[in-house]
């Protein structure tokens, strides 16, 4: 049990620690790519998900700044 | 890829070096090298366990897995960078480990164990977000081998380094490498997340320069504005 929990706060720090926006952002990234890419296609996706990347960067950035 | 899986790997052996050196020069060298070797070794099982499970893993999911964990690990990298630039974070000061973890060892009653438990620690810990980065970033282009060669690289560079330089592992100039790998990650990590999703992106693999460049551009953007805000927060 004691193993298990340690793995578990390893895991939470290693992948979200203080910053669980990025966890978030970098899924509804990665989901908003999935969906521009059925509407949009290579052509439009290509750029929209960079774009959506930095937009969450942003977004932590200014948590912080506010912090 | 190369590039970025030695720097990454040359941060964070930095950080685990600080930590054996300390234990060291306060514990003895043996008891630090004990735990160095116990770490390497939990390393090996580590990969040895979980490294071939990647291979039956479909490769347009393991791009998707693989991009979604270089995003988030890219940006939590360029997210620091740049508020240490910015002056909204301090700095990563490895003088400033290396008195903590003297002074914490200095105080403690048991030995040994305090040290190898401390030296492990340092080099599991660290070690695991080596191992991480190279299966991420050497997976999906089945560039394994290099990426691990790259690691080793930096391994052997910060050993050499710690030999010559001792404990002023602070003259490493930290920020700016983990500023490069941040970006380089991000760059990684949204080229696979397209391959995973199945982009063609227009100029194949030159891409991932491009986004390292759109990346970079933005953080030169936004640097001097948080500072003019830090500053202005200040006075």
């Amino acid at each position: 049990m004691k193993l298990f929990r340690g793995i578990a706060t390893f895991l939470w720090s290693f992948f979200i620690g203080d910053t669980p926006e990025l966890f978030v952002g970098a899924l509804a990234v990665v989901s908003l790519g999935w969906i521009a890419h059925q509407w949009l296609g290579s052509s439009g996706s290509v750029y929209l998900l960079p774009a959506a990347a930095a937009a969450v960067m942003a977004w932590s950035l200014a948590r912080a700044r506010r912090r | 890829m190369v590039v970025a899986v030695f720097l990454a790997s040359l941060v964070e052996m930095v950080e685990a070096l600080t930590i054996v050196v300390a234990v060291g020069a306060t514990r003895g060298w043996r008891t630090a090298l004990e735990g160095v070797v116990a770490a390497l070794g939990a390393l090996c099982v580590l990969v040895v366990v979980f490294g071939p499970t990647l291979t039956s893993i479909p490769l347009n999911s393991l791009r998707l897995i693989v991009g979604a964990f270089l995003l988030v690990f890219g940006m939590q990298w360029l997210r620091k960078a740049i508020l240490r630039s910015a002056g909204l974070k301090a700095k990563h000061d490895e003088d400033a480990i290396y008195a903590d973890t003297v002074a914490s060892l200095s105080s403690l009653s048991q030995r040994d164990t305090a040290g190898f438990v401390t030296s492990f620690k340092g080099v599991f810990l660290e070690g695991v977000e080596v191992v991480v980065t190279v299966i991420t970033l050497g997976s999906p282009s089945h560039r394994i081998l290099m990426a691990s060669g790259a690691a080793l690289l930096a391994v052997v560079v910060v050993t050499l380094a710690g030999l010559v330089v001792s404990r002023h592992l602070s003259r490493v100039p930290e920020n700016g490498f983990k500023m490069t790998v941040g970006l380089m990650l991000m760059a990684y990590g949204t080229f696979w997340v397209g391959e995973g999703l199945g982009f063609q992106w227009p100029n194949g693999e030159a891409a991932i320069l491009e986004l390292a460049g759109f990346y970079a551009l933005a953080t030169a953007s936004v640097i001097p504005y948080l500072r003019n805000s830090a500053t202005v927060a200040q006075s």
